[in-house]
């Protein structure tokens, strides 16, 4: 096993080293030595995970007395077989992509050092391997990014995504010298050892270390994961090679979500960080969903898309739902790659024809006409608020009765409902022949949907967090008073009635239909303009080079 | 505080002492020279404050930090290298005044060398990029990335070493410092962490007004590093790097 274990990230560490060192004699064959050594490190990853399935204790191997140790537990062993499967796809379908790009022997180099160090990253078993790991990722993420070295947009979009990617690496920095401190240990596992034992060991001002380390390790995966006001790099990368946004989206990004997984037994004994990660998470899903909605390019609409996701990610932490949100994680990162890569083809094709059927669902979601037939209305509220509820309901009894009594589990189960609510609610205007047949399969498809996910996602949680008071102390460390909790359901919930009151209505009333339009407009123009956050730190950036060049004129020569 | 630590602060550089150090960078020409002033300018300033064995007093650490910050700062908009260079230098050597209160005294020197080596190493391809162009001015030419595929490696990778990215010996520096003030004097932690974004920022800066920009056909002209100073730079950039993870061991 020791040997697997340094075999995952050592193969494309080495394979790169070796494309550098005869980047000549190889030339294009550059691209299949690191083709099979990323296989070969993902078939030694599949051992691991099954190893890890076989219930094959954790172990660790360290190569200094107290630091570069790499562990195996089952989050490093699912992480990696993640991690090389996509690196693999995405190394495989560079060969042809990038056949015509300059610089194909350096591109090769780069992504083989980043899936190392992603490697590297999940197999961390103490702070500063995890460091090392963490900030490499950041700048060779960078080199990867400005493989177009002649484009002045993406030099400039690269530097924001380093810029922001060392925001969040410095965090990390004062979390480990915190934790340090308080418990002296670098070893990870020594570490959940001792904060277990103790968990209120004081720090800096009085606080209790694992929440000071908490909230700054919050912030890194904040800022590795686009989450709210440090997420303008990831939209704004699109010009970096297809390949890296694929793999920037699919993996690279999802890493926040891994290390807040990563503490997991720190966070467990955190008071509020949890509920800063639901609040973040909340807001950076609702923002990045409402500006991927008002895209008209491709890709940055995917970009959003993705922020959208991360904090959907992010707030499942929040609520406790640890396993959930690496679930999670990596759904998101297959069907997001696959979209990325797929993106090209299909903006290819479009030049040529849109090749779009025009059927029911075309009329209704491009031409965005409606039916004028309409259902009695009693019965259609019902389906809509009742039977998603039931299948929620039923799917989450079958995997575990006793979910009802964590609140994390219940916000979950009202952003379902809420979403399966939504998606009945939208289809009562499309144009169909069959409106029955229509419902018939929505709701089939949504009950997959939450039945699949439920039982996936419980398997991970008995993957992940096997010793169930593991799982407890997550969902107790996420809740909250229940006088508030009930007042932020009720809250939420007539924020979504109110929502759809407005649809329904919409159209129907000429009343006060100028103010109407001008609000709407000048919410557009904020979503259009990105609530101005880049506009605010290029002015900021600006701002601080002019203090820098009259402080060099001030003073000259010193 | 006596003589010694007024003479220390012209080595290990607080601003407006630094300015020597700065001016003299600056009236060089002679690139072996100057790379040799990188390698040994703090040396003796180490020397003096570890003979001193005093304790450094709490003031002089702020000033030491506003020195790295001010320099760190200032640096963000230079554009050439040497001066960019020794604007680095003054800011990463003041922090040494930090790292020897932070009980790492005995290994000063080392310390101080981890910063200066890939200084020194960066002076000698600015001199290879100086032979070259005439001058190393970002923004002025570009597109080198692709004509000179060698160089531009040499440059991107020590250039990474000089702003302190992980394996090489600053970051490890830079992570001692951090952790050993980050409970005594939060506010030294802190400006610890601006400074190195800072590093980082003009780093990029640079790196992408001379390395990067479109194809020139002029540049392409000039030619590349010779496999042998090519190999020459790369094994003392693995020696740097093996350095730097020596440093891991103090941890």
């Amino acid at each position: 096993m020791e040997y697997l274990i340094v075999m995952v990230p050592a193969l494309p560490l080495v394979t790169a080293i070796i494309s550098y060192l005869f980047a000549s004699a190889l030339d294009r064959q550059v691209a299949h030595v690191s083709v099979a050594a990323v296989t070969l490190s993902l078939l030694a990853s599949l051992g691991l995970l099954w190893l890890s399935l076989s219930d094959a204790p954790n172990n660790a191997i360290s190569f200094g007395e107290n630091w570069g140790i790499l562990i195996f537990d089952p989050l490093s062993s699912l992480m990696s077989v993640v991690i090389s499967g996509i690196s693999l796809i995405v190394h495989v379908y560079s060969i042809r992509y990038m056949a015509d790009e300059d610089g194909y022997g350096r591109y090769y180099v780069l992504l083989g050092l980043m899936t190392s160090s992603l490697l590297l990253m999940v197999a961390a078993g103490d702070l500063l391997i995890l460091l090392t790991a963490w900030h490499l990722i950041g700048v060779l993420l960078y080199l990867l990014l400005v493989q177009n070295t002649a484009d002045k947009p993406t030099q400039r979009y690269a530097m924001w995504t380093m810029i922001t990617y060392r925001l969040g690496d410095l965090p990390l920095v004062l979390a480990a010298a915190v934790l340090f401190d308080a418990y002296g240990t670098w070893s990870l596992m020594e570490l959940f050892d001792r904060i277990e034992a103790s968990p209120d060991v004081p720090t800096f001002g009085g606080f209790a270390a694992v929440e000071l380390a908490g909230v700054l390790i919050a912030y890194s995966a904040f800022a590795r994961s686009a989450q709210f006001l440090l997420h303008n790099w990831l939209p704004y990368t699109m010009s970096g090679p297809t390949p890296v946004s694929a793999l920037m989206h699919a993996g690279i990004v999802n890493a926040g979500g891994f290390l807040v997984n990563r503490f997991a037994p720190l966070f467990m004994h955190t008071h509020d960080v949890l509920h800063l990660l639901f609040i973040v998470g909340l807001f950076t899903a609702v923002i990045g969903s409402i500006l991927m909605l008002s895209q008209n390019d491709i890709k940055k609409a995917l970009g959003y898309s993705t922020m959208g996701q991360m904090g959907f990610m992010i707030m499942e932490c929040g609520v406790g739902a640890f396993s959930l949100a690496m679930f999670h994680m990596i759904a998101h990162g297959l069907f997001k790659g696959t979209m990325f890569l797929g993106a090209g083809g299909v903006i290819g094709k479009a030049r040529e024809s849109d090749g779009v059927p025009k059927h029911e669902l075309y009329t209704f979601v491009v031409e965005r006409q409606v039916t004028y037939r309409r259902q009695p209305w009693l019965m259609m509220a019902a389906i809509t608020l009742v039977i998603p509820l039931l299948i929620l309901v039923a799917a989450h009894w079958l995997v575990a009765q006793d979910y009802f009594q964590k609140q994390g589990a219940i916000v979950l189960l009202f952003f379902g409902w809420v979403t399966g609510a939504q998606l009945i609610f939208a289809s009562y205007k499309m144009q169909t022949t069959n409106p029955w047949r229509l419902f018939t399969l929505i709701v089939a498809s949504f009950a997959i949907v939450v039945l699949g996910y439920a039982m996936i996602s419980h398997a991970f949680d008995l993957f992940l967090y096997p010793d169930p008071q593991s799982r407890d102390l997550l969902y107790e460390a996420a809740g909250i008073d229940l006088v508030w909790f009930d007042l932020f359901v009720a809250l939420v919930t007539a924020i979504i009635v109110l929502g759809w009151l407005l649809t329904y209505y919409a159209g129907r009333s000429r009343i006060g239909i100028h103010i109407k339009k001008a609000v709407w407009m000048n919410f557009y123009a904020l979503i259009s303009r990105e609530f101005y956050v880049m506009d605010f730190y290029s002015g900021f950036a600006r701002r601080m080079f002019t203090l820098a060049r009259r402080l060099n004129t001030w003073l000259r020569w010193m | 505080m006596d003589l010694t630590w007024w003479i220390a602060a012209l080595f290990l550089p607080l601003f407006p002492f630094s300015a020597v150090f700065v001016v003299l960078v600056r009236k060089m020409s002679n690139t072996w020279l100057k790379g040799l002033v990188f390698l040994l300018w703090p040396q003796p300033g180490v020397w003096l404050v570890i003979n001193n064995a005093g304790i450094i007093p709490q003031w002089l650490l702020y000033w030491a930090i506003g020195t790295a910050i001010l320099y760190a700062f200032r640096a963000l908009v230079l554009r050439e290298l040497f001066q960019w260079l020794s604007f680095i230098a003054a800011s990463a050597w003041s922090i040494l005044w930090i790292v020897y209160s932070g009980n790492n005294a005995p290994d000063l020197m080392l310390f101080a060398l981890g910063f200066s080596l890939p200084m020194a190493l960066m002076v000698l391809i600015g001199g290879d990029l100086e032979k070259r162009f005439s001058t190393v001015y970002a923004g002025l030419y570009g597109g080198i990335s692709e004509s000179h595929p060698r160089l531009s490696a040499m440059f991107v990778f020590t250039l990474l070493a000089v702003i302190a990215t992980p394996l090489f010996p600053g970051f490890f520096t830079m992570m001692s410092s951090i952790m050993a003030q980050m409970l005594v004097t939060p506010v030294i932690a802190l400006g610890l962490l601006l400074v190195w974004l800072f590093w980082s920022w003009s780093g990029i800066l640079m790196l992408q007004g001379l390395v990067m920009g479109p194809f020139d056909e002029a540049t392409s002209r000039k030619p590349d590093l010779g496999a042998l100073r090519t190999a020459w730079y790369s094994l003392s950039l693995v020696a740097v790097g093996v350095f730097g993870l020596s440093f891991a061991v103090v941890f």
